[in-house]
């Protein structure tokens, strides 16, 4: 039961990692998806792949929007934004079932269509062609789990329900003390879909979306996640599991970390190791970015209003055009370098790590050039892979241009 | 002054919003941007000339010259009346998804245009005033389009009438397709028939409402010696001004992946008389030189 604010923060910091946590499993397959046909796909796999990657990219771009409207029940409460999460793979202890990057295929429609599951449906057909109801490994996940009893719920759902309750019991005159101006607008989240939120029915109402959006209603389940992941895991079968992905191993990794807690397959090949770790530098450096912009808040503090607003907006653009230009990017291009030597079949993959701590420093002024300095390294980085590539080149010129536009919105010069 | 009028249609193959805008196939476009099964990469380079790939049963490519226009006075014998016009070294439509531009608001960059007939071509570019931010240079205006165009030009009323008819020539296509080609044709029909079934008129309609405009001057040296300006403009060379491009992108069309490009460029030219003098001063010259020998 959630009737504290310490727990309902606790909560949505969960729901947080979890959104995060689900984007990029949804990134990693479709960003190591095959494209063309000297990959060896046919014509008509061609057209169907296209439209599988948009649909899991879709959807990925749905979970950012629920990540945000999470953001914004943290800050309505007074929470800060939570960017944190731990490095994949985690099998058991931290959520009810385990978080992999898997790529394209059927054991990733089988995560995909549990974290999603509508209330009181049966998990699905386990991967493979023996659909004989053997016990489910999330189930084992979660009898296994040390997640506490205050967070018990085994399905993505099921945490926003509770949460939901937590809106519910606490009073509503108590619980949103957080400014207003904090909260990040639809309006800043071109496309993504995501909800402002100031009343424990607008909480309630941000949260439904977000549950009807995985799961669906009883009444209305098409174009949920649940239903698209569906549909597409029953095309791929009809299509003989084709092999849709590129040759990447179960959870790549550049290096072991403290926080993961099952086997990862170390890229061994030294030129996709640095293209790799140049990657996650920025999908790092992305979320700083909006950590940094979901910590401001216009009319709080000493500093004008429309200048943090200017400064707010400017972060989020810097940090979406990030999404597309560095992350999708550089994503889809490691996903083609290889794994080992040249003999090796096998091809790297966004990593999706997470090196250190995200935390940004807490005075502003600290905060631009911790930020500035990592634009350098990326760029720099970027620079030296694009004497090699076309794709690294060109996010080269885009993260300079981010960088730019930052500093003008920052300082009022390039 | 040498005013050329130029017009034609423009092929640019180009991934837009939300795909990354060097996604090679498209994947999300929300302008229905995709490299269909079997095309080759999106690149978004501007050609007005001679694309390597164009989809079946689209408008010929081809940015030319139409009339030249000598001090006010059209003069339809002028060497470069006719000439091909193109844009060099790979030019885009540079907007890296809003961060440099929005979707319909890019600039061109490089900006260097190219003059060429009888196997003679002159070319000069935009030259930034911030080197580290060229893309400044070559911002687009919101200048209307010259009364008439481009229906005057293209013909063009209404798109979805040429769309239908492509839908019955794409239709016979997939009739003689094989397993390699028709999913291409399949998936290019699909996309026509469903814009086409759109009460809004889908992106038929869209190409209506497309139209962004470039002011240019073009700063450079000019290129391409001097036989190939002694051949493109006899007895008037450019006087060394900036050449002055005025160009339209109107109409896209969103399944032959092309712009209708229209335009000017004005181009100062030495004055005649200064011409001759310079002409007399340099046979005075060569007389000299022969003299010594």
């Amino acid at each position: 039961m959630i009737d504290r604010r310490d727990e309902l923060v606790r909560a949505l910091r969960e729901a947080c990692e979890i959104e995060h946590g689900l984007m990029i499993q949804y990134l990693f397959a479709a960003l190591t998806m095959k494209r063309r046909l000297d990959e060896g796909l046919t014509p008509a796999q061609q057209v169907t792949s296209r439209r599988w990657m948009a649909m899991v990219l879709g959807v990925a771009r749905e979970e950012m929007g629920h990540f945000a409207t999470v953001c914004n029940l943290m800050s309505s409460i007074g929470a800060p934004p939570h960017f944190g999460r731990p490095n994949m793979p985690r099998k058991t202890g931290y959520y009810p079932f385990p978080f992999d990057l898997q790529p394209f295929g059927d054991n990733a429609f089988y995560r995909f269509l549990v974290f999603e599951l509508p209330l009181g449906f049966p998990l699905p057909p386990p991967p493979g062609a023996d659909l004989s109801g053997e016990k489910s490994i999330f189930m084992e996940s979660f009898t296994e789990s040390a997640v506490p009893d205050l967070l018990e719920y085994v399905y993505v759902g099921e945490l926003y329900r509770k949460i939901r309750e937590g809106f519910g019991a606490i009073a509503e005159r108590d619980l949103f003390i957080g400014p207003v101006s904090g909260q990040t607008s639809p309006g800043e989240w071109d496309r993504m879909g995501m909800r402002k939120v100031t009343t424990r029915s607008e909480a309630e109402a941000a949260i439904d979306w977000i549950i009807e959006q995985g799961e669906g209603t009883p009444s209305h389940r098409e174009s949920s996640h649940y239903d698209r992941f569906h549909d597409a895991r029953k095309e791929y079968f009809d299509l003989g599991r084709y092999a849709a992905s590129r040759n990447v191993p179960v959870n790549p990794a550049t290096r072991l970390h403290r926080d993961q807690d099952a086997s990862v397959t170390l890229i061994e090949n030294k030129a996709s190791l640095f293209a790799v770790e140049t990657f996650n530098a920025i999908y790092a450096l992305t979320l700083q970015l909006l950590e940094h912009a979901f910590s401001l808040a216009p009319g709080v503090g000493p500093q004008r209003p429309e200048q943090i607003a200017q400064l707010r907006h400017a972060l989020q653009k810097a940090s979406h055009q990030m999404m597309s230009l560095g992350i999708r990017t550089l994503g889809e291009w490691v996903s083609e370098l290889p794994f080992g030597d040249v003999a090796d079949p096998r091809r790297a993959g966004p990593t999706f790590e997470v090196y250190d701590d995200l935390d940004l420093p807490v005075h502003e002024d600290a905060r631009w050039i911790f930020l500035f300095e990592a634009f350098d390294r990326c760029i720099a980085a970027s620079r030296e892979l694009g004497l090699a590539a076309e794709r690294p080149r060109q996010a080269a010129v885009s993260l300079a241009v981010i960088r730019r536009n930052l500093h003008i919105a920052r300082h009022g010069r390039p | 002054m040498l005013v050329l009028s130029f017009s034609g249609w423009a092929s640019c193959r180009l991934a837009t919003d939300p795909d990354p805008f060097d996604d090679p196939r498209g994947t999300m476009s929300s302008f229905q941007q995709f490299a269909l099964a079997g095309e080759p990469d999106l690149d978004r380079v501007i050609r007005f000339q001679k694309p390597p790939f164009v989809r079946a049963h689209t408008f010929s490519v081809g940015v030319m010259v139409r009339s030249a226009m000598v001090d006010g006075t059209d003069n339809p014998t002028h060497p470069l009346a006719g000439a091909a016009v193109e844009l060099l070294d790979n030019a885009v439509l540079e907007g890296r998804n809003g961060a440099i531009a929005n979707d319909v608001a890019e600039p061109i960059w490089p900006f260097h245009v190219q003059l060429s007939t009888g196997g003679h071509a002159v070319s000069r570019a935009a030259v930034p005033s911030d080197p580290t931010f060229p893309y400044a240079s070559t911002m687009p205006t919101n200048d209307p389009l010259p009364n008439g165009e481009p229906v005057q030009s293209t013909g063009i009323t209404d798109l979805a009438v040429v769309w239908r008819e492509r839908v019955l020539k794409l239709e016979a296509d997939l009739m003689q397709g094989t397993e390699l080609t028709r999913p291409g044709i399949e998936e290019r029909l699909a996309l026509l028939r469903a814009n086409l079934a759109r009460p809004d008129g889908g992106y038929a309609a869209f190409f209506a409402d497309v139209s962004m405009q470039w002011r240019v001057a073009l700063e450079s040296p000019v290129i391409g010696g001097d036989a190939a300006v002694a051949a493109l403009f006899g007895t008037r060379p450019p006087d060394g001004a900036p050449w002055r491009v005025s160009l339209w992108f109107c109409r896209y069309d969103t399944d032959g992946q092309m712009f209708f490009a229209l335009g000017s460029i004005a181009i100062p030219l030495e004055d005649e008389k200064a011409l001759q003098l310079t002409a007399d001063a340099e046979r005075r010259l060569r007389a000299l030189a022969a003299l010594r020998r």
